[in-house]
């Protein structure tokens, strides 16, 4: 089952992949995790991009922010060539790790500081920026103290902010949402619908399927390697999947294991 | 010390950005990575005992190495041959600590998703790097050269020691340059995980080789005799890096031949243009190296080699209860699995000819003459001595890098700790023991002959009760619980010192009882099974608390 629903001829695609393969080498062993990935992405979206564990999904943003510069097939950011233009691109996205990679030995503040001089920001101007989303997410009174002390939620927080931090036209997120609490949340998805409103593009990967059913404007399912649903929810939807964690359990072949659960109690009864 | 490293840097700016290298996001990285390294120390620190900075007592450590260096290099006259070998001594040392201790900083992932996807080419990525670990590499390298520097200060004058330091960094960057450029051009050849494994034996290769370096080389040096030798200059003296920095300094003096300049001039060109080749055309390599590495290879498959066939089977005839069985399993792959245990263990094991050699002392030039005198002497019982490194590795069974797994002991109704324990250290016991301490009998019963068979055994058994006793009473924490940065350098000086202690006491009871009949020794042996057996259940049912 492949849909293409989202064509929009009259704007030029933000991001195009053609024929993504990525295979990891291990000593003898290969192991193809990417099996021809094609994809158009267009500004102003908010990408929800879903499937089981292991699928790829992670490969996929990986590659795309230029974390894992080693990939078969052609991918095209702003209409760049991201294998000969990665810094320029690079300039232009933000991303936030799924788990939780920061340095925890610095404060909130030297940490934005830090990430922000590397993408060249002016000092004064930097400072503000800074202070401005610090004072957004509720931080500014842990500002100055070192983050090894820090909740889940309060490090993911900073991990938000240091994605945003260069004003991004492109912003990966990888489970985004994870370990923050309900108001968190709000202000996160608040945050992603802001910026799709401002012309940005959102991307990002997770499990909480509901939340993605809500907020996005376009839907990617991956499994084994390649993507076999794509389209607004309403569009994918049908008779038997009126929600998306159905759609999600029938493409993916899972509901059967899902619902076998009888099987699961009897193996505990055999004892 | 950072502000005074920055600064240094700073000096090389234009020559930085030659290189393709952005500065400001150089010096940002590198900042911050010294920032983080300071920080971190202090806090481990804080909340261990009062400790001064381990590293200035690292270099405190190699200025004495490098005193003792110098002063037996004091007798060389010849200045190019005498500061050719001490180049070389610095670069060897200077590579072994890269490939031993900076390894994991030169590969390491945790940045990955931090920094590759900020605009940071790969040369600038990869030279913050390089300079975060020559920062510490200088030290050592000034603290290694600091005492003979200030002979040469001495001998001949000041110029001449500034122009040496300089010949000491620029051994260092070359040093790294080249240790670099054996890393890159492995990745090429071995690819992902295999890599990792490759790099491990290579550290283990070094560290046996390096031991028996300085145990061996004091041996075949003559003092006497070098107080007269010169270094002749052939064509091929211009492929020995550490001639360069030598006839570097050498030319300074003012005496050398014309050929001093081409040391010069290579001293020189060597670290800049090598460095134009690695940062600039090999560092798309590192970053592939990284981004391979970012991604958990989920999917490959353990599968059952026929030798962990066997020593599942082995487990039914060691180990009593369900609770060992698994202990045995656990630790059987783990330490098949885990590189940094392989990295304590394994030199460990390499030790064990070198010290055979040490200890035996035999005449190279007459192996077999030697060997039929050994025949009429008591020397197996250095054998059964050795043996004693084969069990070391059993000390290292509480560390791990993840030491929060542990979390199931304390959450699981589970009180069968002396279990588990056992388990693990009857597999080791089997894993690194038995095989040892079977090729020294092998080997000592073809030297000496059948006859001392019953002592070895008698040995091997004491051995093995030895360390129960001492995993007793180190109360030795859980398999895979503690973090290895707690391990307690003192600590392991303590077991090892304990340990070769009672080896000696072991030595002289098979000694004494090599006075006995044969029969006797066996009805000694068995004995000795008997309180095995007993350590053994000791450990198994000792109560723990809580932990």
């Amino acid at each position: 089952m492949k849909l293409n629903l989202n064509m929009k001829p009259s704007e030029l695609p933000l991001i195009t992949i053609r024929n993504l393969r990525k295979t990891f080498h291990n000593g003898k062993t290969n192991n193809e995790v990417l099996k021809g990935i094609n994809l158009d992405i267009y500004p102003g979206q908010i990408i929800g991009y879903i499937g089981p564990n292991g699928a790829g999904k992670s490969t996929t943003v990986k590659i795309l922010c230029g974390i894992i510069p080693d990939f078969e097939g052609d991918i095209k950011v702003f209409g760049q060539d991201l294998k000969t233009h990665a810094l320029e691109i690079k300039k232009r996205i933000g991303y936030v790790p799924e788990n939780g990679a920061l340095y925890d030995l610095l404060t909130p503040k030297e940490y934005l500081t830090f990430i922000g001089t590397l993408y060249g920001i002016g000092a004064a101007a930097l400072e503000k920026r800074v202070q401005h989303l610090l004072s957004f997410f509720g931080m500014e009174k842990y500002a100055d103290q070192r983050m090894d002390t820090f909740s889940k939620g309060m490090k993911q927080k900073t991990l938000v902010m240091s994605g945003i931090i260069n004003d991004p036209d492109i912003l990966f997120l990888d489970e985004p949402l994870s370990g923050l609490d309900a108001n968190s949340v709000i202000l996160v998805k608040e945050m992603l619908t802001q910026l799709a409103a401002n012309g940005k593009t959102i991307f990002y990967c997770s499990h909480l399927m509901d939340i993605v059913e809500k907020i996005s404007d376009r839907i990617l399912l991956i499994n084994d390697g390649t993507v076999i649903a794509d389209g607004k929810f309403e569009e994918l939807k049908t008779e038997q999947s009126a929600t998306l964690e159905q759609l999600f359990a029938q493409l993916t072949g899972r509901q059967k294991e899902n619902f076998s659960t009888d099987a699961l109690f009897n193996s505990f009864e055999e004892n | 010390m950072v502000d005074f490293s920055l600064f240094f840097v700073r000096l090389f700016r234009k020559l930085i950005q030659l290189w393709g290298v952005d500065y400001q996001q150089f010096e940002t990285l590198l900042r911050n990575n010294l920032i983080l390294d300071f920080r971190r120390s202090h806090s481990l620190h804080k909340s261990s005992k009062k400790q001064k900075n381990p590293f200035i007592k690292q270099l405190v450590i190699f200025t004495f190495i490098g005193g003792f260096v110098e002063f037996s290099l004091y007798s060389i006259h010849d200045i190019l041959l005498n500061l050719t070998i001490l180049y070389a001594i610095i670069m060897v040392m200077l590579a072994t600590t890269l490939i031993n201790e900076f390894t994991s900083v030169l590969f390491d992932e945790r940045e990955n998703d931090i920094l590759l996807v900020r605009p940071i080419s790969h040369r600038t990525f990869f030279l913050a790097r390089l300079m975060h670990i020559q920062f510490y590499v200088g030290y050592i390298a000034l603290a290694l050269s600091l005492l003979s520097g200030i002979v040469l200060a001495i001998k001949y004058n000041v110029v001449i020691m500034a122009v040496y330091f300089i010949g000491v960094g620029l051994s260092a960057w070359i040093t790294l340059l080249f240790t670099i450029f054996f890393y890159l051009a492995l990745s090429k050849v071995v690819k992902g995980n295999k890599f990792k494994d490759f790099v491990t034996y290579v550290q283990i290769f070094l560290a046996v080789v390096i031991f028996g370096g300085y145990q061996l080389l004091p041996r075949i040096v003559n003092t006497n005799s070098m107080k007269h030798i010169y270094m002749s200059v052939h064509w091929w003296t211009y492929f020995i890096p550490p001639a360069w920095p030598a006839g570097f300094v050498k030319f300074f003096t003012f005496n050398g031949t014309t050929g001093m300049l081409l040391f010069f001039v290579l001293a020189l060109a060597v670290p800049f243009l090598g460095a134009i080749v690695v940062v600039r055309f090999l560092s798309r390599g590192f970053g592939n190296i990284l981004g391979q590495s970012t991604v958990d290879e989920s999917s490959q498959i353990e599968k059952k080699s026929l030798k962990e066939k066997f020593s599942d089977n082995m487990n039914r005839l060691f180990c009593v209860t369900d609770m060992e069985k698994e202990g045995w399993k656990i630790t059987m792959k783990t330490t098949r699995r885990d590189r940094k245990f392989k990295q304590s263990v394994y030199p460990m094991l390499g030790i064990i000819p070198v010290m055979a050699i040490i200890m035996l002392k035999p005449d190279f030039t007459d192996i077999t003459g030697s060997i039929h005198k050994m025949g009429d002497s008591y020397r197996y019982l250095y054998f059964i001595f050795l043996g004693f490194f084969g069990i070391m590795g059993i000390f290292q069974l509480p560390y791990t890098d993840t030491p929060e797994a542990s979390w199931i002991y304390k959450a699981l109704p589970f009180n069968q700790h002396g279990h588990l324990i056992s388990g693990a250290v009857k597999a080791l016991l089997y894993k690194f023991f038995f095989p040892v301490y079977s090729l020294l009998i092998l080997f000592s019963v073809l030297v000496w002959n059948i006859r001392i068979f019953p002592e070895m055994l008698l040995g091997g058994l004491l051995t093995v009760f030895i360390t129960l006793i001492m995993v007793i009473f180190q109360k030795m924490e859980l398999p895979f619980t503690q973090a290895r940065e707690m391990q307690q350098k003192g600590d392991k000086i303590l077991i090892l010192f304990l340990g070769m202690f009672s080896m000696g006491a072991v030595a002289g009871l098979v000694y004494v009882s090599s006075f006995l009949p044969y029969w006797g020794i066996l009805a000694l042996s068995i004995l000795v099974v008997g309180m095995i057996v007993w350590a053994n259940r000791s450990i198994r049912t000792k109560k723990y608390g809580v932990i």
